[in-house]
């Protein structure tokens, strides 16, 4: 049987070779071109890396890099003369003393309804601490769902049934499980802390 | 245009001098290491614009010429149409100078600088035309420019290039001016530099930082430990459940009626894992008893390493006083041996820096008046060179600062005479108080014994500043003095100010502390006891009447004290030499407490003079008691000081609202006053990013920006708004130095309503158009 498997092998390393050299159909390689290159162009779609959180029923996102802590909610003194409807006062986190601020008094949020959509499988509220250069405010929050990748061309615009504070601290939204998330322009609150609330 | 200055805003032209002088000179010594650097060119361009615009609205037309000419060159440069030819620098740099030196005159000076200058601002702006033309023949040219840089030379007035006779005539065709300028500008620029390096940097020895290292690492090690307990809690936890769960089991058994024998056994076993169980509760507790008695030390250690390394040695703070001494002893014709006495006590820094200014007083009191001159020391019966000494050392917790003089002493006789003569008491009172109490009121304030004012001292004012210092650092003062030996100054401080004992109380269910330094005594008081005069509430402690502050309206929080309470908490304060009743809702304790500064974004905070963390981690805020009271004073002397600014922010504002968006301090006030002379109300902000955050969050009835801008410029600035559904209809004015047909179109088409240039100022057409697009300053 030795020399017949040769000659099987034989034949199968040519049919093989000829189907390898077959001519290919009509559009194939068109379509392969078109397939490598929105491959490629799924490589380089950018995203931005946001850290998701609920306050009342309302789901926000603030880009990674001015969030600089988590943590369990601690308690706020007031400040006399200074406390006002957003700038509440100082906390503690780890170990430092932070100006804590209300984010839904900044937003505008109402306090609504208790059955609010709920991402985490547990929830706890806590406290996130914003920096950027030497400002940093602390601010509680309802919720945190964790940090998520967002594909900059999903963000969509504001629609106009959001009310009017929201909306003009959001850059857009995103879907994040068929819940609409608000994408919150960092500088724009900074720049309203500091500047209106301070 | 206007031809005669107007110098009404010259210090506002001076610091735009300022900030864009220095960033033409950082930019230009960059550039001149990097030619490449395109960036560099755009932020010439804008300072020299800048620049240009600000000169000309103060009416400053030959600087204004200068810095236009300088603008062209960057122009041509950073539209790549030009290469700078050599000794192009020398020229840019010594035009900054210029600039730089334009900002420096006053109003009265300014025409005299102006004529005296009238020939550079000529020669730099013919020679940065040259350069614009391309026929500037610079260093290596023919033989115009030796002759051209000597006359330079000569034409300089001193006073204000001072860098430029520096020239040597030897060499003049090699270089005209290579260093000085170069050398002039960074210093210039330093100071610029300096202020971004907002972090402070202190000094900490080596040896302290080695030993904080350790313990930190020690710490680290110790916590690990913990892991191992959890785990063997865990194995406790196990032992426990199989206890319970053979304790089921038996009693199952005793359910069943089963057999006692194995009963018994079942039983047995209970017992062993029982006592099992107790035995490793008691090992954990050991364990965990050792554990913490190591971690409490260790803590302990670090803290007080930490502390250490805030410490700095007595001589730190005191190296100027020799001379100084010397300097006075000198003037005055005296002979004064200084001497300074523990010099290793180590003090913290920042009391350190607050105990020069008192210090400074006191030693220059002691060489004045303290001090006798030879003759009259001679005259005493002392040594003719009189003994000045400074000693420092720690005792009881405290750190105790003496100045000590052999000089003639107080003589407190004398000073009760001045004390009745002054009014500030009776002749029979006087008579009556003690020593000590005379000397007191050597600390008010406008009390000097000095029969002359010297330039030395004796205004009165130096021991009234030392006790307000003292005071400020929760430190006191005492004299002590022997008629004809000599006197003592006594200075009693906390060795440290980041750690203070501190009454705890409870003001609106928030917790709040007092410096214990500060107060007196606690006292709780029956309601009825209060007396009330002109509406202010006393009562009576050993026969003083002593005045009563309710802490929440010293501190500005809402909520009425409640008045069905019999009691009171009082906590009764020292301020200089009165005493006051502060009235808190709960006394809760003493404790140490870490001061911590509060957040220098609040300003300073009413009644509130620092921050800390109780033993739970919860915030707390340390009382300014000063402070405190007399926010009370001002709130029961200006009546109903908080009602009427509260009525002020309920009145709404009906003014239209304008945003003046322009990173030219000079433009932006000139706007600013146009148009709240017209009536308007004006925010406004320094570059088109921030403008755009502030057009998003106000509510603005117009816009008015610039174009050249830093971060965002004013077309993008423009287009951001008109793309932003709720901002599309925002009407905007454009106001610019840029003149040409095409720059107006391109601003038109961004969105802008109108296009104005920066001469629009002096006529009426800027504030027509702001008329024109909103009407009237009324809404």
């Amino acid at each position: 049987m030795p020399e017949n498997s040769q000659e099987t092998n034989e034949l199968t390393s040519r049919s093989v070779e000829s189907l390898l050299d077959r001519p290919h159909p009509e559009g194939y390689r068109e379509e392969w071109v078109e397939r490598v290159r929105a491959a490629a162009d799924e490589g380089a779609r950018e995203t931005v890396q946001l850290l998701v959180f609920r306050l009342e029923d309302e789901w926000l996102a603030l880009p990674c890099r001015a969030i600089k802590d988590i943590c369990p909610v601690s308690s706020i003194h007031r400040i006399p003369q200074r406390t006002n409807q957003v700038l509440h006062g100082i906390t503690n986190i780890r170990g430092e003393l932070h100006l804590a601020v209300s984010l839904r008094s900044l937003l505008g949020l109402n306090q609504r309804k208790e059955d609010a959509a709920v991402l985490s499988r547990r929830v706890y509220p806590r406290m996130i601490l914003i920096q950027r250069g030497a400002d940093a405010f602390a601010f509680r929050v309802d919720e945190v769902y964790g940090v998520v990748p967002f594909e900059t061309e999903g963000m969509q615009a504001v629609p106009v049934t959001v009310g009017k504070s929201l909306a003009t601290y959001s850059l857009g939204l995103f879907r994040l499980q068929d819940q609409p998330v608000g994408y919150l322009d960092d500088e724009l609150v900074f720049h309203s802390l500091i500047n209106q609330y301070l | 245009m206007s031809s005669e200055p107007d110098f009404s805003m010259l210090d506002l032209y001076q610091q735009e001098v300022e900030t864009q002088g220095a960033q033409l000179n950082a930019g230009l010594l960059a550039l001149e290491s990097d030619p490449g650097d395109s960036k560099q060119i755009d932020g010439l361009m804008r300072a020299a614009h800048s620049l240009k615009g600000a000169a000309r609205i103060i009416g400053l037309g030959v600087v204004s010429s200068v810095a236009h000419a300088m603008e062209d060159v960057f122009v041509a440069v950073g539209e790549g149409k030009l290469d700078l030819p050599e000794g192009a620098f020398d020229v840019f740099l010594q035009t900054a100078d210029f600039l730089n030196a334009s900002g420096g005159p006053g109003a009265d000076e300014m025409p005299a600088w102006l004529a005296e200058n009238a020939e550079v601002s000529e020669r730099l702006t013919g020679d940065l035309r040259a350069i614009l033309e391309g026929s500037f023949s610079g260093s290596n040219g023919g033989p115009a420019v030796p002759a051209k840089s000597e006359s330079e030379a000569v034409e300089k007035p001193a006073p204000v290039e001072p860098v430029k006779p520096v020239e040597t005539p030897a060499a003049p065709e090699v270089k005209p001016t290579p260093e000085t300028p170069k050398e002039a500008a960074p210093a210039k620029s330093s100071p610029a530099k300096a202020a971004h390096t907002a972090e402070t940097i202190v000094r900490v020895s080596a040896d302290n930082l080695n030993r904080l290292m350790g313990l930190a690492a020690e710490t680290l090690v110790e916590t690990r430990q913990l892991e191992q307990f959890r785990l063997s809690l865990l194995r406790l936890k196990e032992a426990q459940n199989a206890l319970n769960s053979r304790i089921d089991q038996s009693q199952q058994l005793l359910e069943n009626n089963g057999d006692r024998a194995e009963f018994l056994q079942q039983w047995e076993s209970i017992r062993t894992a029982a006592s099992d169980n107790l035995h490793a509760i008691r090992r954990q507790l050991d364990l965990f008893d050792n554990f913490s008695r190591r971690n409490t030390l260790l803590s302990d250690r670090l803290y007080r390493e930490v502390l250490e390394s805030r410490m700095r040695p007595f001589s730190d703070g005191v190296q100027g006083f020799p001379r100084l001494i010397r300097d006075l002893a000198k003037t005055m014709g005296k002979k004064i041996a200084f001497q300074i006495e523990g010099q290793e006590t180590p003090v913290d820094r920042d009391i350190l820096d607050k105990l020069e200014a008192p210090l400074n007083h006191i030693l220059r009191n002691a060489c004045d008046h303290g001090l006798e001159t030879p003759e009259e020391r001679l005259a005493a019966g002392k040594a003719e060179g009189g003994t000045l000494r400074l000693l420092a050392r720690h005792s009881a917790g405290m750190l105790i600062v003496e100045v000590r003089d052999d000089g003639r002493g107080v003589d407190i006789s004398r000073l009760r005479e001045k004390v009745v003569e002054k009014e500030l008491t009776t002749a029979e009172m006087a008579q009556n108080l003690s020593d000590d109490e005379v000397l007191e009121f050597l600390f008010l304030p406008g009390f000097s014994t000095a029969g002359k004012v010297t330039e030395i001292s004796g205004r009165g004012v130096g021991l009234d500043v030392v006790m307000t210092l003292m005071q400020e650092i929760g430190g006191q003062v005492r004299i002590h003095t022997e008629l004809g030996h000599g006197t003592t100054f006594h200075l009693q401080l906390p060795i440290t100010r980041s750690v203070i004992r501190a009454l705890l109380v409870e003001i609106d269910s928030e917790p709040y502390a007092f410096p214990l330094s500060r107060i007196n005594r606690t006292v709780l008081l029956s309601v009825k006891e209060l007396k009330n005069v002109e509406n202010r509430q006393y009562f009576e402690m050993e026969g003083q009447n002593v005045g009563l502050v309710s802490s929440r309206a010293a501190l500005g929080l809402a909520g009425a004290t409640s008045t069905i309470a019999q009691h009171i908490n009082i906590v009764v304060v020292n301020d200089r030499n009165h005493l006051y009743g502060v009235e808190v809702d709960k006394l809760v304790g003493e404790t140490d407490l870490v001061v911590r500064p509060l957040d220098s974004r609040l300003g300073k905070v009413p009644g509130v003079s620092a921050a800390s963390l109780t033993e739970e981690g919860d915030p707390i805020l340390i009382l300014d008691v000063e402070d405190l009271v007399q926010s009370v004073d001002k709130l029961l002397a200006g009546g109903e000081l908080m009602r009427t600014s509260y009525t002020e922010a309920e009145t709404a504002d009906t003014r239209r609202r304008v945003l003046v968006v322009d990173d030219s301090i000079t433009v932006r006030e000139t706007e600013r006053q146009l148009l709240e002379n017209a009536g308007y109300s004006v925010e406004v902000a320094v570059d088109g990013a921030a403008g755009w955050n502030a057009v998003r969050l106000g509510d603005y009835d117009l816009v008015v920006s610039d174009v050249d801008m830093p971060r965002m410029n004013g077309y993008e600035f423009v287009t951001k708004i008109r793309q932003d559904p709720r901002l599309e209809r925002l009407p905007v004015i454009i106001v610019s130095y840029k003149d040409r047909e095409e720059d107006r179109l391109k601003g038109m088409e961004a969105g802008a309503d109108y296009y104005l240039t920066k001469s629009s100022f002096q006529d009426e057409s800027f504030i027509r158009a702001v008329e024109d697009l909103i009407g009237g300053a009324e809404a």
